[in-house]
């Protein structure tokens, strides 16, 4: 148990930064159920509590990356019981971050909830309502909660370890999983069955087993019989151009294309204008985002070339442009065809294009202006201007909000891409290689 | 005693691309192997299948008597491994890494891992992602150490290291192996490294070993012999690898050098020759040739 | 006190041996005099301790060296080999060999060889009276 419980200090204090949001959810959390229980205001607490969650989960961020790096490097296979461990601190990690929202929610319904409303809500087979919320609700909830944090951990692993296509696919689908299935099963309703949640989240942790232990040999065993699968060139076609290819942008269609999957699989579930409105905007965001990386990957394309930092920023940033095009035409067209696939209104796609059109260029200049890797300042406007995004996007939905309204946001939006651009000139004409490291 | 490892008739192959074959050999307690071999010669799979980190395609490697790709936790325990390319968890510091790999063995010798540390020059309270290569591998190595493995097994162990922490690293080296039962087997391109160290020689070439046997003995039987006005229709009354000719002389390496060969050639050629030692360093180069 | 040359062609443990059999045959190392700890000198050197017990043992079979339960090995009191002038040529071989060589490619007559050498033993002994007078 020893090494267990060291992996998790590990995962939840042992990173600066992210030691201090780890703490800060613990007291939020804590200080959210006290609240509760003893001053019983739900909805004052309702946003204590999801903050406490944010951090917490925040705060444990890296675990992904470790668990992943661990349990797949050569050491674990000669550390004691080393894997079992590994994994068995990851589901500890994800039942901790997990345990708080169905507690909560269970103290808060016992505490505050008008009773004759839950009394009416449930069919009482014989059983308490207070046994039913402490038993099957909360096993429920948990079991809910504990399969969402998984699919998170996923993303974050997926974002923090893989790039390129497969990586933004694979962390793409995940998200719609997560918002759009689980709900369904969380419910004041004694007849529910545990069953199906339950049988998710095993299957999940399953697959997470199956690929951090056997995939490796699987991979190989593939290999083996079909021949290597990687660098096949270009035959014919558009030949990337040497700037292309240094940055890694040189087969923008395929980012495009991925993009088609989640959204075809979103149309089966998604009706909700403000939903598909959201979703697309997170996916015009993503698409700017890979020019975080340009600076690191510029130092080659600078050694090669006659151009100064300044010549080589408008090489960059035309390079980008023409990459972003392709996946914010293909993102359009796609919502065009979602719009009429599933009838959604005209004001939808008028406020929807240029939304998505800013949210995508704002990306990509925030992302040429990280020239200094990722610092505090930088990921906070990140995290700032996705949120701007997405809740402009909820905004615009709404029936309710005058057009122009909408048009003065974006004005606003397109004024921020254009001072971010002026920010990333200036960093770029002082561009430092050897601190852009991540 | 009980060999720590034993490989019979080992072989590995990816696909059609056969990576070892034939290995047979043996690694007994006080030994210290010291594994040569060109880029791509097969070093690291040998390691790693010595390890049990990929089956082997053919015949059999055991270590501490247990099939290697099936080793218990208990056999785990006393083997310590440093990979080629380090597995540390950048965001954590040096003391929260060293702590969660020491939390996985009952018998970690923490005094030992903070002598070293000392010795090394390692700040235990930096990020080993602000770490350079050198303190990088440097760590990897105390991670290895700290539970006493009767088993060390180092892939390149010193490739990145300065000249000072390499020869700190060698002491060590020879501390380790000072003590009973111990047996180390390590990767290495600095010649002269293995040359001090090591008490067993592995010479991979293209898969296979080349050579295997005590340094001395290495030493000794792969000699440069000279003869001097030879005639050119006079040749070796053995096979040797690369023979030159240049006016009138005649230089050659030997590489199963014996008394009686010695005996042979003065008979041949009289008082004329003249036998030269070589280095480490030569004798791979000219099994390489 | 010893010099070991891992880069040449010459193992470690003959070097060694060499090199304690010299200095007992000029009088160094006398009788009862204490070697290094195989240890200390493995460490000293950074060479494989085996390697220095190796050498070790063949020198005690040899009956140049004693060993002794719990404390350093020690030369031997009475050499059971007396080493004779010619046991004490015979050390020197490889360093003969060597000038040979160097003479040899240097295209010199062995009488100039010889003649150089017997300049540079007077000049040798002459140091030496020179340091033993002015102490």
């Amino acid at each position: 148990m020893k090494p267990v419980l060291r992996l998790l200090y590990g995962y939840f204090f042992a990173v600066p930064w992210l030691r201090w949001l780890s703490l800060a959810g613990v007291a939020t959390l804590v200080l959210s159920a006290l609240y509760l229980l003893f001053i019983a205001q739900p909805f004052a607490v309702q946003g204590l509590a999801v903050a406490g969650l944010m951090a917490l989960f925040f705060g444990t961020a890296l675990m992904p990356l470790m668990v992943g790096r661990l349990a797949r490097s050569k050491q674990a296979a000669l550390l004691p019981w080393g894997r079992a461990r590994i994994l068995l601190s990851a589901l500890l990690t994800t039942a901790i971050v997990a345990f708080p929202l169905p507690l909560l929610g269970v103290i808060a319904l016992m505490t505050v909830a008008p009773k004759a409303t839950l009394e009416a809500a449930f069919y009482g087979n014989g059983n308490s309502l207070a046994q039913f919320l402490t038993t099957t609700f909360f096993w429920q909830m948990y079991v809910v909660c504990a399969w969402q944090c998984t699919s998170l951990y996923i993303v974050l692993w997926f974002a923090t370890h893989e790039r390129g296509v497969a990586g933004m696919l694979k962390s793409l689908l995940i998200p719609v999983a997560v918002l759009f299935v689980p709900p369904r099963f969380v419910r004041i309703d004694p007849t529910i069955s545990l069953a199906w949640p339950l049988s998710l989240l095993l299957a999940t942790w399953f697959l997470i087993v199956a690929y951090l232990l056997w995939w490796p040999r699987i991979a190989a065993r593939l290999t083996r019989r079909f021949g290597g699968i990687t660098a096949t060139t270009s035959k014919g076609g558009r030949v990337a151009s040497e700037v292309d290819l240094i940055l890694e942008l040189d087969r923008p269609w395929r980012f495009a294309l991925a993009q088609s999957v989640p959204i075809a699989v979103a149309a089966l579930f998604i009706r909700e204008p403000a939903a598909w409105l959201f979703y697309l905007t997170i996916f015009g965001v993503i698409a700017g985002a890979r020019a975080g990386r340009a600076a690191m990957l510029s130092r080659t394309l600078w050694l090669r070339s006659d151009a100064d930092r300044r010549a080589l920023f408008d090489r960059v940033e035309k390079a980008f442009w023409t990459h972003t095009g392709y996946q914010l035409a293909a993102l359009i067209a796609l919502m065009v065809a979602v719009g009429t696939f599933i009838d959604l209104p005209t004001r939808f796609l008028g406020a929807g294009i240029p939304l998505i059109l800013l949210s995508g260029t704002t990306t990509m200049y925030l992302g040429l202006a990280m020239t200094r890797g990722i610092r505090f300042g930088d990921a906070v406007s990140a995290v700032a201007l996705m949120l701007a995004a997405m809740s402009i996007a909820l905004l615009a939905a709404k029936e309710s909000t005058p057009l122009a309204a909408i048009a003065g946001i974006e004005a606003a939006l397109a004024v921020a891409t254009l001072a971010l651009r002026a920010l990333a000139v200036r960093r770029w004409s002082a561009l430092d290689w050897s601190i852009c490291r991540r | 005693m009980q060999a720590y490892v034993v490989a019979r008739d080992l072989g590995k192959s990816f696909g059609p691309k056969c990576v070892l074959r034939d290995l047979d050999f043996t690694v007994e307690p006080g030994d210290v192997v010291g594994v040569l071999g060109k880029n791509g010669a097969g070093k690291t799979t040998l390691l790693e299948i010595m390890l049990g980190f990929s089956p082997a395609s053919h015949g059999r490697v055991s270590v501490f008597g247990q099939e290697s790709f099936a080793l218990s936790a208990a056999s785990k325990v006393r083997i310590g491994f440093v990979p080629q390319q380090d597995e540390l968890l950048a965001p954590l510091t040096a003391r929260d890494q060293v702590a969660t790999v020491a939390a996985f063995y009952p018998n970690w010798d923490a005094p030992l891992i903070e002598r070293l540390c000392n010795a090394w020059e390692l700040d235990l309270d930096e990020r080993i992602q602000s770490m350079s290569v050198g303190q990088r591998q440097k760590l990897s190595i105390l991670l290895a150490m700290g539970h006493r493995p009767d088993l060390l097994v180092l892939d390149e162990p010193v490739a990145s290291l300065d000249p000072i922490a390499r020869r700190r690293f060698l002491e060590q080296i020879v501390e380790v192996t000072a003590e009973a039962d111990r047996a180390v087997v390590f990767s290495s391109h600095i010649v002269s490294d293995v040359e001090r160290l090591a008490s067993r020689i592995w010479i991979v070439q293209d898969g296979a070993l080349r050579w295997q046997g005590g340094l001395d003995a290495l030493k000794e039987s792969v000699v440069r012999i000279r003869i001097r006005n030879a005639g050119a229709a006079e040749a070796l009354p053995f096979r040797a690898l690369h023979v030159t000719r240049s006016a009138g002389h005649l230089s050659a390496v030997v590489d199963d050098w014996s008394e009686a060969r010695h005996a042979a050639l003065c008979s041949q050629f009289g008082e004329a020759i003249e036998v030269e030692p070589l280095s480490l360093e030569d004798i791979f180069l000219a099994l390489h040739r | 006190m010893f010099q070991l040359n891992p880069h040449s062609g010459v193992p470690i443990y003959r070097q060694l041996c060499e090199q304690v059999r010299r200095m007992i045959a000029g009088g160094q190392l006398p009788a009862g005099a204490a070697l290094p700890s195989v240890r200390d000198l493995a460490i000293e050197h950074a060479v494989n301790p085996m390697t220095i017990s190796k050498a070790y043992s063949l020198l005690e079979a040899e009956g140049l060296l004693e060993r002794h339960r719990g404390r350093p090995m020690t030369v031997a009191s009475r050499p059971r080999l007396q080493a004779g002038p010619s046991q004490r040529l015979n050390a020197l071989n490889s360093e003969l060999d060597r000038l040979v060589l160097a003479a040899r490619q240097l295209d010199l007559t062995p009488t100039e060889v010889i003649k150089a050498l017997r300049e540079k033993w007077e000049a040798a002994d002459a140091g030496i009276r020179r340091r033993t007078g002015s102490r």
